[in-house]
């Protein structure tokens, strides 16, 4: 089973960053550094304007990994590296490929996140997200075995792929 | 010298926290607490003791956030209480550049694990 789901791509998202995204993420997380809300700060601070805080991008990660494990409470593990700036009008997108399912059911992914020029944003980053029950993992076997019979394009998050089990692999 | 680690900190996980942290970062409604909102928890609740300690001496305006990883043994419910111990783990500086690591471990009610969080920040 692992052999078939390992390199299967999850369901990935794009979304435009604005100051507006910035500011409310700001007020949110507590973390108002000016660097964040201020252009002239920002530009005190060596940069060309205000800057996205790098768990606004992690943040964002780890909404995509609770909907891929089917609820917050499953997520094991998120660990990234954050290694290019992001600006409001930069666009995240977000893509995923499981490394492994472990003999716990803990599924292990591998996240891109690059901005809209293909520069990464966030590098070395793993995700650990547990399977709640023998369903789920059914379902991702099912989503992984659909993925390869449609050439491994995405098609969507595993639970909108029903009756795939019948598909004939030959 | 060991590396200095800092009082304990309590932050009560409320509704209306939750609802906005999982508004600004995209959750959906239903997902429970959004993982990162250990930004808060544990972030939030130590990094301001080291930014503040002299025996470490972050100049804040030049700190970039290197590296973050997060481990959880449970997730927070709404209305519960955490813990935030956090230390200092690692210090060390390479040419221009200093990093250091704060490492944070959160517990919940009657003591319960609930997040060790790493926390590498870059000093220019």
């Amino acid at each position: 089973m692992t052999t078939l789901i390992a390199g299967t791509q999850l369901p990935g998202r794009s979304v435009l960053i604005t100051k507006d995204t910035i500011r409310q993420y700001a007020s949110a997380s507590g973390d108002d550094n000016p660097i964040h809300l201020d252009d002239s700060a920002a530009r005190e601070a060596g940069l060309s304007g205000i800057i996205a805080h790098g768990m606004l991008s992690m943040g964002i990660l780890g909404s995509l990994v609770s909907v891929w494990a089917g609820g917050s409470r499953y997520v094991r593990r998120m660990d990234c590296r954050f290694v290019n700036i992001v600006r409001p009008g930069d666009t995240l997108t977000f893509a995923a490929t499981i490394l492994e399912i472990t003999a716990e059911n803990v599924v292990v992914a591998s996240v891109s996140v690059t901005n809209e020029l293909g520069q990464p944003v966030l590098a070395n980053t793993i995700v650990e997200f547990e399977l709640a029950d023998q369903e789920s993992h059914t379902r991702y076997v099912e989503y992984a075995r659909l993925l390869q019979c449609n050439g491994a394009s995405q098609v969507g998050v595993p639970d909108i792929c029903p009756g795939t089990s019948g598909l004939d692999m030959g | 010298m060991p590396y200095p680690s800092y009082p304990a900190v309590t932050t009560a996980v409320t509704l209306s926290a939750i609802e906005a942290f999982a508004d600004a970062v995209g959750a959906e409604p239903d997902h429970g607490v959004p993982p990162t909102f250990a930004a808060v928890y544990a972030l939030g609740a130590n990094l301001p003791q080291m930014l503040a300690d002299p025996t470490i001496g972050i100049d804040v305006r030049r700190m970039l956030h290197g590296e973050q990883e997060f481990i959880w043994d449970n997730h927070p419910t709404v209305g519960e209480e955490l813990t935030a111990r956090g230390q200092v783990v690692h210090d060390e500086r390479k040419g221009s550049l200093r990093r250091v690591t704060l490492e944070t471990k959160v517990t919940g009610t009657d003591g319960r694990k609930i997040c060790t969080a790493r926390s590498m920040m870059v000093i220019r």
